[in-house]
């Protein structure tokens, strides 16, 4: 069990920078390399439309967006090339999570509002199985003027922290409320993903029976399980309760009736609109 | 005709790259050049370097071809020959005259440490290169010295990061009095104005925070404990010769454990050892088979991983 805590821990800490890196395998355009050059041609009328990944396309800076215009294909998570229409995809191209959130974040340090939006309005968050999304209950950051930023950017609201001796209230959000703004569900093996949160300052994927333990704010101030469980909702999964006393936590009676709860729901053949809560209301 | 222009104008650039700045030493800036850190130390510094980019997939630093032959790469870009693209730090294409930033501009990339391209166009960078501290800070004060105000680097702060590190090397390198400040070419008057001048909580600023405080204060990717034993604590500490300041009190690296959040066990006793040496951090114990190389001694201290709380 807590070798299973940390290995999802681990899998959240590497996978933000490798799985941009992943996408990167698939290639930019190698005149990005010199791009005083394409800049000529384009003027001469004579460049070749420049072939990016969303990496790439997503940390153009202005200039370099109205140099190159619409002779631009841009290359979505498998590679395909699609033709940018106004400098912007024309439909949603779905890409992993931690490209479109590592390019949201840096178009908002450097206050790219046009390229902050280009994120929200053009791309979408590929799917993520309940183990990895599981790991995304992670703080963004602890610098309250870039939390700041990132919610107004993103038109999301932040959670306040919670805690009787929580003199400074702080303002948090998780990557996971990310995802969900970036238009990301998360996939569970039988359709809906289960998670479920009781009196531990822990959340559960009760199907991968992985546990992920809150992040700490400092000073008495703690995360609500109230913030976990509506992310996990609102990202298309079940979010269970387990309630507030001692017996109410995974490793005791509310894991052996969310399981049995589950296994229920599975047999029954997963409705989407089962509402397993009343187990415990 | 607009060839042998071209090839014109790019013989007369690398004359004229070639007769302000050829050499080697010139061309590539070093980590803690032209300060009197030890060769060890620096060497540890480039372990850092090289151990942290690894773990995205590439090396960190300037592209060889540019220490071990700079003119015959700068010949071929200047000639337009078909060569891999050159990384360049940035700090050595920013302190490049502006006939060999041309010459780069041809073919290049800046290097970042966490291994995402970023190309260079007409003065700005496509993408965010993550900076080691040593090398933002000398950028920045570089930037500073040229314009006093901070406001007007803000497309430096808001356009780079700078790179995670290990709680060890950064309290080794970056925790120190006020004496060991010229170990860093720096002095405190600079280091401590710099912290109080940016936004953020203004905690009192002391000799021994002013650097974190700068790092905390700018866009980092975090201070972390490398996880090397399952969560059972990490007990390996940098060695004496790593450290900058060998006088440093364990309640000083306590404090930074605790505000960053790092849980440890135990503490250091500082060592007398004679009269007119001072006192050094603690007496330590080597460890046989380090896992990183300049972290090979022990000093009764544990300190946990961040994921493993």
């Amino acid at each position: 069990m807590r070798m299973k805590k940390l290995l999802a821990t681990a899998i959240t800490m590497a996978a933000l920078p490798l799985a941009a890196q992943a996408q990167a395998a698939c290639q930019d355009d190698e005149r990005l390399y010199a791009m005083a050059d394409f800049a000529e041609a384009q003027h001469n009328g004579a460049a070749e439309p420049l072939r990016l990944t969303a990496d790439t396309y997503l940390h153009l800076t202005p200039k370099a967006r109205e140099v190159i215009g619409d002779n631009l294909s841009l290359l979505d998570a498998d590679c395909n090339a699609m033709q940018v229409m106004d400098g912007e995809p024309p439909i949603k191209i779905e890409m992993p999570f931690p490209v479109l959130y590592n390019a949201f974040e840096d178009a908002v340090l450097r206050g790219d509002e046009r390229t902050s939006g280009i994120v929200l309005r053009g791309f979408r968050a590929q799917p993520m199985d309940s183990a990895s999304f599981l790991g995304l209950f992670t703080l963004v950051s602890k610098d309250p003027t870039l939390v700041q930023n990132l919610s107004s950017g993103a038109g999301i609201s932040p959670h306040a922290s919670i805690g009787r001796k929580c003199s400074e209230p702080v303002s948090y959000l998780y990557f996971a409320d990310f995802f969900v703004r970036f238009g990301g569900q998360v996939e569970g093996n039988n359709g809906k993903a289960w998670f479920t949160s009781g009196s531990q300052t822990e959340v559960t994927s009760v199907e991968d029976n992985l546990t992920h333990s809150f992040p700490r704010l400092g000073n008495d101030c703690h995360v609500s399980k109230e913030s976990v469980l509506s992310s996990a909702e609102s990202a298309g999964s079940i979010a269970i309760d387990m309630g507030n006393s001692r017996t109410d936590q995974w490793g005791h009676n509310g894991g052996t009736m969310v399981n049995e709860a589950y296994a229920g729901w599975v047999e029954a053949g997963a409705p989407d609109d089962a509402q397993p809560q009343s187990l415990f209301d | 005709m607009h060839n042998t222009l071209a090839k014109w104008g790019a013989t007369a650039l690398l004359s004229a790259a070639v007769a302000t700045q050829a050499h080697a030493n010139d061309l590539v800036k070093m980590p803690f050049s032209d300060t009197p850190m030890t060769s060890e130390q620096q060497q540890a510094w480039n372990y850092y370097l090289a151990d942290e980019s690894a773990q995205y997939g590439c090396q960190y630093g300037d592209d060889p071809r540019l220490k071990e032959d700079p003119r015959g790469t700068l010949e071929a870009l200047a000639n337009g020959e078909e060569i891999e693209p050159v990384q360049v730090t940035l700090r050595t294409f920013l302190d490049a005259s502006d006939n060999i930033q041309a010459l780069l501009q041809r073919n290049m990339f800046v290097a970042s440490m966490e291994c995402n391209t970023v190309y260079y166009f007409d003065g700005e960078m496509i993408g965010h290169p993550v900076l080691p501290f040593e090398e933002y800070l000398d950028i920045l004060l570089s930037k500073l010295g040229q314009e006093g105000s901070i406001r007007a680097h803000l497309d430096f702060l808001r356009g780079t990061k700078i790179a995670a590190i290990d709680a060890r090397w950064f309290w080794a390198f970056y925790l120190m009095d006020e004496d060991h400040f010229r170990m860093h070419g720096h002095d405190y008057e600079t280091i401590g104005g710099l912290a109080a001048s940016l936004p953020g909580d203004l905690e009192e600023i002391t000799p021994a925070n002013s650097y974190w405080q700068i790092y905390s204060k700018l866009f980092n990717r975090g201070i972390y404990v490398a996880n090397t034993n399952e969560c059972n604590g990490e007990s390996a500490e940098p060695n004496e010769a790593t450290i900058i300041d060998d006088n440093l009190p364990w309640e000083t690296v306590a404090d930074f454990y605790q505000t960053e959040g790092v849980q440890y066990r135990g503490k250091w006793k500082a060592t007398i050892k004679q009269e007119e040496e001072g006192f050094t951090l603690a007496d330590t114990t080597l460890i046989e088979e380090p896992i990183n190389p300049y972290f090979n001694v022990q000093r009764r201290v544990t300190i946990y991983p961040k994921e493993c709380n």
